[in-house]
């Protein structure tokens, strides 16, 4: 080889050098919001992966604060988020697929402790030293004492996957996401025991939530398994059906939500084959006789929703996109008019908004 | 320093204290050595695939030598090409799964056959190399770089070649059988043993192999809190075994049956953002191929019929899942080579890919047929320095799912070598790659997506090699820049329900170097190698809504990867240290989540005795010997420090 063979080389290798990307990422910020007024997004994470986060939103000072759990903790916070509560001065952080509720504080999000539960879903709140557990996989309601962070008993119920719950009066509404069920059941908090089961027109009831006029309104189907997505309206304290709705065959409803006033229903419609049919937010008041036709915010291709929150101050509507769970979820925020305000980037799946007013 | 890794640090240091002293006794014996020198990283063609030899003359094609899979008998695929070859080997753990990623490509891309036969799970489309033993392997190749013409569906990055011997036919009263005895220990209660043994005469030929092995995996590592804990759950039984039978009909005319069957039981450890885990899989396959092969003076006939019955079951229980899951495939060739003048040579074959997934709870099977025509042809020329191959396929994909979807492919490709000087070979390789949706991307239930099109594009490499012999000094360098754009890429998207989409379009590009500098004196040999690869593979477009992904690099794809071997062999002894670089590797499609990157050490040392004119080696390998704490993937954590000592003779 020859001296300008040799030079063209070095030549060439330096090219290649200089043209090389540089492999170590930028590092992430690390402020942290107030105590009071924020919106937390609830991200799920990537199944399996372990990459759940807590994010949150000051609407008051417009800024958008990430990982609050791991920059407080220095670790992450587990595998699929799935919900949060605050009870008293504590934020109950339900991570599903890690078995367990992060206990942390609501002013610096240091974890208090950890309560272990299997497949914890959602907390019901029923006082300072008691609330309910939700878990899948499980026909046991946990019942816990959020100011020793222990579980103080379960309660057996007839189906499994006790999911969705409210309060009516003085008793727990426990939807049990199990597609042999059709059923609901109303439990007395006093004495946790079941005191009613409550018949509603479809399978797999998922989501409960109480109307302005005290109605329960209970979100079933599983679309997935088969069993098609209904929504009933019964009057909770007789456990007699005052309407009911049927979706089509292909919507995998998700999510419900009321608005302020408790007299206007929103839910997701998420269709995750791709397609814009049955996909996007929708809305419906209490009294409408049918369905809504459309979608108030569509969805567009290989897009769907996953969380869905109406801020009771401003009553903007605030929209999770996850993108397929592979990336950084978006969150829109919309007008009651469907006007966009405002969209940032957030976690891994954003699932669920929780307004902590 | 913490306390830790400065006993790291000494440990290591009187490691190697200790291996040298080793090598100072040795140089101080006086024994007659007569075995041949062996080679401890070398590269050159030795595939028994006529496609590779003779009609891929572009494509970069390594062989692993014969030391090396020596050295690893009694570890599997995936340790190997992670420590050996800039191949990402993304590993769930020591004994979890492992799948390839050649050149940015999927799992899914990156093809795995032996003997001819793609062995990837049909329903999933993928390998898990880390349940492959080398110890059953005679050859192992890997091509760079797609060629879909040739190889069929699937080989879009690169392909992983596991081979046999070639039946051996003898007269009576030569050194007809053979036996060979392998057995090691290791850390964690790692066990393993194997065997293999051949014996023939002049129209027979039999052979048989089997591994076994016990391991407990119960390695320390550190919790998200920062504890150190013994990981739970961990134990691996596994058990493999190959028989083969050749005939020989009539000169350069055989046929042969060869059936290899294994299973793995494993208890899957939870990750690390899991408190327990009672996660099992049992992994079952029959692998059954006959061939035919026959030569005349100018043309060679082969034909060959393989099944596979691949079986995953599955038991979580915590969340009440017990799956089972069985396909099957069918893979047929039959092919005509024939040789026209000193010039030129033509290749003609017809594969036929039959593979069906029966639907549990239903008399319904999900079916995939793959029915092609290919051909290859070469042309040499100015005495051989020249030498080029055009090759080209029709195939025809038939989805049977609830309804019949066909879909039809043509895959042409080019590629060409030339011999500049003796010392500088220069090559070029343009192949259109494609992989048809698998049997679970189309039908899964829940979540199949049966629309989905076929991943297809063009890939295309250039590089040279260097090859010169300086006095007692060997250099090889060899490098290869790469670029392949696919599009209609397939990602599983969802939370709960995942479902495949062709999203994407994906441009891969990079460049590969491996560097081996030889210093040979008396009977030493030294040795120094570096293996790199550097690699983009961005997504280019995409049909998601304010997708963060588009110019980012893809997940589990790191942009830098490299391995270095310093090694030298003495008489009967050699000893090689090995060291990995992994660069980071994003966890997600926008780069906003990262593992960081990792380095093992990891030493080798192999002493070989003859006794009565048998081969006896020793082997040891200290794996990961600087205690580096990392994950391939994310959550699951990798073991530390570990041993391995294993005991091979030929008895007969």
């Amino acid at each position: 080889m020859g001296g300008k063979g040799y030079k063209t080389l070095i030549v060439a290798l330096c090219c290649l050098t200089a043209s090389c990307k540089k492999d170590k990422p930028d590092a992430a910020t690390n402020s942290v919001p107030g105590a009071t007024g924020n919106v937390y997004i609830v991200c799920e994470g990537n199944f399996g992966n372990g990459d759940a986060t807590l994010y949150a939103f000051s609407p008051a000072t417009d800024s958008i604060y990430g990982d609050l759990y791991a920059i407080a903790n220095g670790q992450p916070l587990g595998d699929v988020f799935q919900s949060m509560q605050r009870i008293g001065d504590k934020l109950f952080l339900c991570v599903n697929n890690s078995d367990k509720i992060a206990v942390v504080n609501a002013t610096n999000w240091n974890l208090a402790g950890v309560i272990s539960i299997p497949k914890p879903r959602y907390i019901l709140s029923i006082s300072a030293t008691k609330a309910y557990v939700s878990s899948l996989y499980d026909n046991k309601l946990y019942v816990i004492n959020p100011q020793t962070l222990t579980v103080t008993d379960t309660i057996t119920l007839p189906n499994q996957n006790p999911e969705g719950m409210c309060l009516y009066n003085n008793t727990a509404i426990i939807c049990t996401w199990d597609t042999a069920g059709n059923s609901v059941y109303k439990i007395d908090i006093t004495s946790d025991k079941l005191i009613q089961t409550i018949k509603v027109a479809g399978y797999a009831p998922q989501e409960a939530l109480i109307d302005k006029e005290q109605m329960l309104w209970v979100l079933a189907g599983e679309q997935y398994a088969g069993k098609t997505a209904t929504w009933t309206r019964i009057d909770p304290s007789t456990g007699e059906i005052l309407m009911s709705y049927t979706f089509p065959a292909d919507a995998n409803t998700v999510r419900p939500v009321f608005n302020k006033t408790k007299d206007t229903l929103y839910f997701i419609e998420a269709n995750q084959n791709g397609g814009t049919a049955d996909n996007g937010i929708y809305r419906m008041g209490i009294h409408d006789a049918a369905l809504p036709a459309q979608a108030f915010i569509a969805a567009k291709q290989y897009q769907y929703f996953w969380a869905l929150g109406v801020d009771h101050v401003s009553n903007d509507i605030y929209v999770g996109d996850p993108k397929g769970f592979i990336q950084k979820g978006s969150v829109y925020i919309y007008r009651p008019d469907a006007t966009l305000v405002r969209s940032f980037n957030v976690g891994l799946g954003p699932g669920h908004f929780y307004f902590d007013e | 320093m913490n306390l830790e890794r400065y006993i790291t640090s000494i440990r290591a240091l009187l490691l190697i204290m200790v291996l040298f002293s080793f090598a100072g006794n040795t140089i101080a014996q006086t024994s007659n050595d007569t075995l041949n020198e062996v080679k401890v990283h070398g590269k050159h063609k030795t595939s028994n695939d006529t496609k590779i030899n003779e009609f891929s003359p572009g494509q970069k094609v390594i062989s692993i030598d014969s030391a090396t899979l020596q050295q690893y008998q009694l570890q599997n695929i995936a340790n190997l090409l992670s420590q050996q070859e800039p191949v990402f080997v993304k590993s769930y753990g020591m004994n979890g799964l492992a799948t390839l990623n050649f050149r940015g490509s999927s799992a899914a891309q990156s093809q795995v056959m032996w003997n001819g036969i793609p062995i990837q799970n049909a329903a999933l489309g993928i390998a898990d190399v880390s349940s492959l033993p080398v110890m059953l392997m005679n050859k192992v190749n890997i091509v760079y770089g797609g060629s879909s013409a040739l190889l069929g569906s699937g080989n879009v990055g690169g392909a992983l070649l596991l081979e046999d011997d070639t039946p051996v036919f003898r007269n009576a009263g030569n050194d007809n059988t053979h036996l060979s005895l392998s057995i090691g220990g290791g850390s964690f209660s790692q066990y393993m043993g194997g065997f293999k043994a051949s014996t023939c005469d002049s129209r027979w030929y039999f052979s048989a192999s089997g591994f076994g092995q016990f391991g407990a995996d119960n390695f320390n590592y550190t919790t998200l809190q920062g504890t150190h804990m013994l990981m739970p759950h961990d134990t691996i039984h596994g058990a493999s075994g190959i028989l083969r039978a050749a005939y020989k009909i009539a000169d350069k005319n055989t046929i042969s049956l060869s059936a290899w069957y294994q299973q793995n039981d494993r208890d899957i450890p939870p990750a690390l953002f899991e408190t327990y885990s009672d996660k099992i899989e049992t992994d079952r396959s029959l692998r059954l191929v006959l061939d035919w092969n026959k030569q005349t003076t100018s043309s060679t006939w082969y034909a060959r019929s393989s099944f596979i019955r691949d079986e995953v079951t599955y038991s979580y229980e915590a969340v009440q899942l017990h799956t089972d899951d069985i396909v099957y495939q069918y893979y047929q060739e039959a092919g005509w080579k024939k040789q026209f003048d000193q010039y030129g040579q033509l290749l003609l074959f017809i594969p036929v890919q039959i593979a069906w997934l029966p639907l549990p709870d239903s008399n319904k099977a999900m079916q995939q047929d793959k029915i092609a025509l290919a051909g290859a042809y070469d042309y040499k020329q100015f005495n051989n320095r020249l030498d080029v191959a055009a090759n080209a396929r029709v195939e025809q994909i038939i989805g049977q799912g609830d309804s019949v979807q066909r879909r039809n492919v043509f895959l042409p490709g080019v590629d060409a070598s030339f011999i500049i000087f003796n010392w500088l070979t220069v090559r070029a390789n343009a192949q259109r790659s494609y992989r048809a949706p698998t049997l679970n991307e189309l039908y899964f239930n829940p979540g199949g997506n049966a629309s989905l099109r076929p991943e297809q594009g063009w890939s295309e490499d250039a590089g040279y090699t260097v090859k010169a012999k300086i006095g007692n000094f060997a250099l090889y360098h060899d490098l290869s820049v790469f670029s392949r754009d696919i599009h209609d890429w397939i990602l599983w998207l969802g939370g709960a329900i995942w479902t495949p989409h062709n999203i994407a379009e994906v441009h891969s590009r990079g460049v590969e170097t491996a560097n081996d500098l030889t210093y040979s004196i008396g009977k030493w040999k030294l040795h120094f190698g570096v293996n790199t690869a550097y690699v983009l593979a961005t997504t280019v477009s995409s049909y998601i809504y304010n997708d963060g992904s588009v110019g980012k690099q893809i997940p589990y794809t790191p942009r830098y990867n490299g391995q270095m071997n310093i090694s030298f062999n003495y008489r009967r002894f050699s000893f090689n240290y090995n060291h990995t670089y992994t660069g980071y590797r994003f966890t997600t499609t926008d780069e906003s989540s990262y593992l960081q990157p990792y380095q093992t050490g990891n030493v080798q040392l192999m002493y070989t005795l003859s006794v009565h004119r048998r081969k006896w080696q020793f082997t040891a390998q200290c794996n990961n010997i600087w205690n580096e704490q990392y994950q391939v993937v994310a959550s699951r954590p990798m073991p530390g420090t570990n041993w391995l000592a294993a005991f091979n003779a030929d008895l007969f």
